[in-house]
């Protein structure tokens, strides 16, 4: 064993390999003369092995012979079957929940209700008090707004066109 | 022979014991270091072999299949075990072909010593280094065992050897 692997070239590597195999051929031991009998005696009572499917049908694959074509059309159909079996259980399960495919997954809540969210508070929150309270103040004094030039941030906030003629 | 076991011939399976008993109990016995649990991991791994030829492919020799299962089989048992037993087991066997009782016991010690680092090296070193020197096999053969790639199988033994270098200090071959 010792020296038949090129790899080892560093010193320190040569000596471990050599330590080993002096280790192996010191133990070049055979076992007790009984011992295939003992191994027989132990595999009597078992159950006789059988080759699976998938390793028959990949000895099948493998082997040059008459079976071999057969061997690949089978798979080909049994990867066309099972692709169509799949699709058709994929569309079953989305007739099933038709509602809950279609707004369960999580993008679509999240872009629905951050958006209106965000913009809502700035646009009516804003619209909607003011009219109350500034169109009021706005829409009265307006025509005595040339006195209350102070108060012009209030109405500066409040400049929606929308919102004036609202009130009339 | 493994066909022919599949059909129903137990007698083949003898066959397949009687060629391939020697690596396959060597194996245990380097990794082990006790004769009686060689042969106990030996016999395990036969039966064990048994169970599952269906599942064997034929991609590379069948012996190089046994021993890698001995192999495992081997290792599982001595992790099993007490750490105190390695010493009993130097102790107890030092060497069949020594007179000198001093230096047999000195040569019962190394063996145990070379038979700790292997197996305290971490996985996948471990099996590639076993089966390597203790299952008697070629890098090609622990590659079609193992079903890695040669180079894989080569660069994991030579980080082995150089944990085991690493482990075992530069006295290693003395």
């Amino acid at each position: 064993m010792s020296g038949r692997d090129p790899e080892l070239d560093r010193p320190e590597l040569r000596r471990i390999d050599q330590t080993l195999t002096d280790y192996a051929v010191s133990t070049d031991d055979a076992p007790s003369p009984g011992f295939a009998d003992w191994v027989m005696r132990s595999v009597a009572n078992e159950p006789l092995p059988r080759r699976g499917l998938l390793v028959s049908l990949g000895l099948l694959l493998t082997t040059p012979g008459p079976y071999r074509m057969v061997a690949q059309a089978a798979v080909v159909v049994v990867i066309v079957v099972a692709g169509i079996g799949s699709g058709v259980a994929i569309g079953q399960i989305d007739n099933l929940f038709p509602d809950k495919v279609g707004t369960s997954p999580s993008p679509l809540p999240s872009l629905e209700a951050s958006p209106p969210s965000s913009p809502r508070p700035t646009v009516s929150p804003t619209a909607t008090p003011p009219p109350t309270l500034t169109p009021t103040r706005s829409a009265a004094p307006s025509p005595e707004e040339s006195e209350e030039e102070s108060e012009t941030p209030e109405p500066s906030e409040t400049p929606n066109p929308s919102e004036t003629p609202e009130p009339n | 022979m493994v066909d022919a076991v599949l059909r129903g011939d137990r007698d083949a399976f003898r066959a397949i014991v009687d060629r391939t008993q020697g690596p396959v109990y060597r194996a245990c016995l380097r990794i082990l270091g006790s004769v009686p649990e060689a042969e106990d991991a030996a016999q395990e791994s036969f039966v064990t072999a048994f169970r599952s030829l269906g599942g064997f492919r034929g991609e590379g020799p069948l012996q190089a299949w046994l021993v890698r299962i001995a192999t495992r089989s081997a290792l599982r048992r001595r992790a099993q075990r007490r750490p105190t037993s390695d010493i009993s087991v130097a102790l107890a066997r030092p060497s069949g072909r020594t007179d000198d009782p001093l230096h047999a016991t000195l040569l019962g010690e190394r063996r145990a010593e070379v038979r700790s680092a292997v197996a305290a090296l971490d996985e996948p070193y471990r099996e590639v280094v076993a089966l390597r020197y203790f299952g008697e096999l070629s890098l090609d053969e622990v590659a079609t065992a193992t079903g890695r790639p040669l180079n894989t199988i080569k660069t994991q033994l030579r980080r082995g050897l150089q944990r085991l270098a690493g482990e075992m200090g530069p006295e290693a071959a003395s």
